[in-house]
C-alpha cells in the first residue's frame, strides 16, 4: 500500500515538472507543504506577459451568439462582492478598472477587469505601472464553472479588445501564476509574449521579492512598502 | 479512415501534439483535466473543425464536460450528430 502511494505521489510530481518546470514544480510544493503545515508561509511565481490586441477576433461568427456583454460598474457591487470581497472591489473601481461581464439571458456567465495606467495588487504587495498609455493590465478572468467549456472567455476577450482598440489601447498585460500550465498555456497559444517573472515570498508582514525585472530584489514589512515594476511593450 | 482517427487527427492538430502522445491515444484517453491545452479557446477550435470536416452544426448549448471527457466520449458525440444531421 505504501508502494503505490509512494508511486502515485512520484508519478504525479514528474507529471507537474512536464507541466510548469523543474523550478516552478519546486516552489508550488514547497507552497503547498507550508499550506498543509499552516506555517503561514506564501510564496508564489508570477510571470508577467504582454498580449498585442490584434482585432482579428478569436471567436468565430458563429458561436457565443447568445451571450450579452455589458459593463459592471460601482452600483453593481452588491453582486461582485458575492465574486470577490467587497473591500477588493471597492480598491479596483477606486483605481479606475473596468468591468466588463458576460450574461446569458439573465444569467451570470463571467467577467474580466481591465485598468490603464497602473495597478496595485490585491493578492501581494507590488504595483505595475504601464509605460505607454496604449497599454492595460487585465487581470481576474472569472468563467462560471457551468460556462467553463462556453466560448464566454473568448466573446469577452474579442468585446475587451474591440472596446480598448477603439480607445487606442493595443496592449494588454497580465500576470499568471507559475503554477497554472492552463493559464499559461492558453496565453501562449493567444499570442501572449512572456516578458518577465517574479517571485513573492511572504511570511507575516515580511515579503521578499526577486524578479527578472527592475528592481529585481525587495524586501517589505510593510504595506505601504512595495516594488513597482514598469511594464513595457515588446516592441518598445 | 476510421471516425476515431479522424477525431485523434482533429485533436492533434487543435492541440498540437505530436509522436508518441497521439500514438498512444485511444478510446480511454482522458481528455479533459488531463492535458493543460485543453480550455474553452481549443473546445470552440475542436468544434469548428469538426464542423467543417463532417458537415454539422453544434449549438452551444449542446457541449458540456461529459463531451470532452475521453476520446470516446467525444467520438460517441459526434457519431450522434451524424445520425441526427
Amino acid at each position: 500500500m505504501g508502494l503505490v502511494n509512494f508511486n502515485h505521489h512520484i508519478k504525479r510530481f514528474k507529471m507537474l515538472i512536464s507541466q510548469l518546470g523543474a523550478l516552478n514544480a519546486c516552489i508550488y510544493l514547497i507552497n503547498k507543504l507550508a499550506n498543509i503545515l499552516s506555517i503561514g508561509l506564501f510564496i508564489n511565481k508570477y510571470y508577467f506577459a504582454a498580449q498585442f490586441l490584434s482585432g482579428k477576433p478569436l471567436l468565430p461568427e458563429t458561436k457565443g451568439g447568445q451571450f450579452q456583454i455589458v459593463e459592471l460598474g460601482p452600483d453593481d457591487m452588491e453582486f461582485l462582492a458575492s465574486l470577490r470581497p467587497a473591500i477588493v472591489i471597492a480598491d479596483r473601481y477606486a483605481q479606475g478598472a473596468i468591468c466588463l461581464s458576460a450574461y446569458k439571458g439573465d444569467e451570470f456567465a463571467g467577467c474580466l477587469w481591465y485598468v490603464k495606467s497602473r495597478y496595485r495588487e490585491d493578492e501581494v504587495r507590488c504595483l505595475y505601472e504601464l509605460a505607454s498609455e496604449e497599454a492595460v493590465w487585465d487581470f481576474d478572468v472569472y468563467v462560471e464553472p457551468k460556462f467553463r467549456l462556453s466560448p464566454v472567455f473568448l466573446k469577452l476577450w474579442d468585446a475587451a479588445s474591440e472596446k480598448l482598440l477603439n480607445e487606442g489601447c493595443c496592449w494588454s498585460f497580465s500576470r499568471i501564476s507559475a503554477f497554472n500550465a492552463m493559464s499559461l498555456s492558453s496565453h501562449k497559444r493567444m499570442g501572449a509574449k512572456v516578458i518577465g517573472w517574479s517571485v513573492f515570498s511572504r511570511i507575516g508582514s515580511l515579503q521578499v521579492t526577486v524578479a527578472s525585472l527592475w528592481p529585481h530584489f525587495h524586501v517589505s514589512f510593510s504595506e505601504s512598502s512595495f516594488p513597482v515594476f514598469k511594464l513595457k511593450s515588446p516592441e518598445s | 479512415m476510421s471516425l476515431q482517427t479522424q477525431i485523434i487527427q482533429i485533436l492533434s492538430q487543435v492541440l498540437q501534439i505530436s509522436g508518441d502522445g497521439i500514438q498512444k491515444m485511444g478510446s480511454d484517453t482522458p481528455l479533459l483535466g488531463a492535458i493543460p491545452e485543453f480550455d474553452s479557446m481549443a473546445v470552440v477550435s475542436i468544434i469548428t473543425e469538426m464542423e467543417e470536416r463532417f458537415g454539422f452544426a453544434v449549438d452551444d448549448d449542446e457541449i458540456d464536460a461529459a463531451v470532452f471527457e475521453t476520446v470516446g466520449t467525444l467520438v460517441s458525440f459526434v457519431e450522434q450528430k451524424l445520425k441526427t444531421n
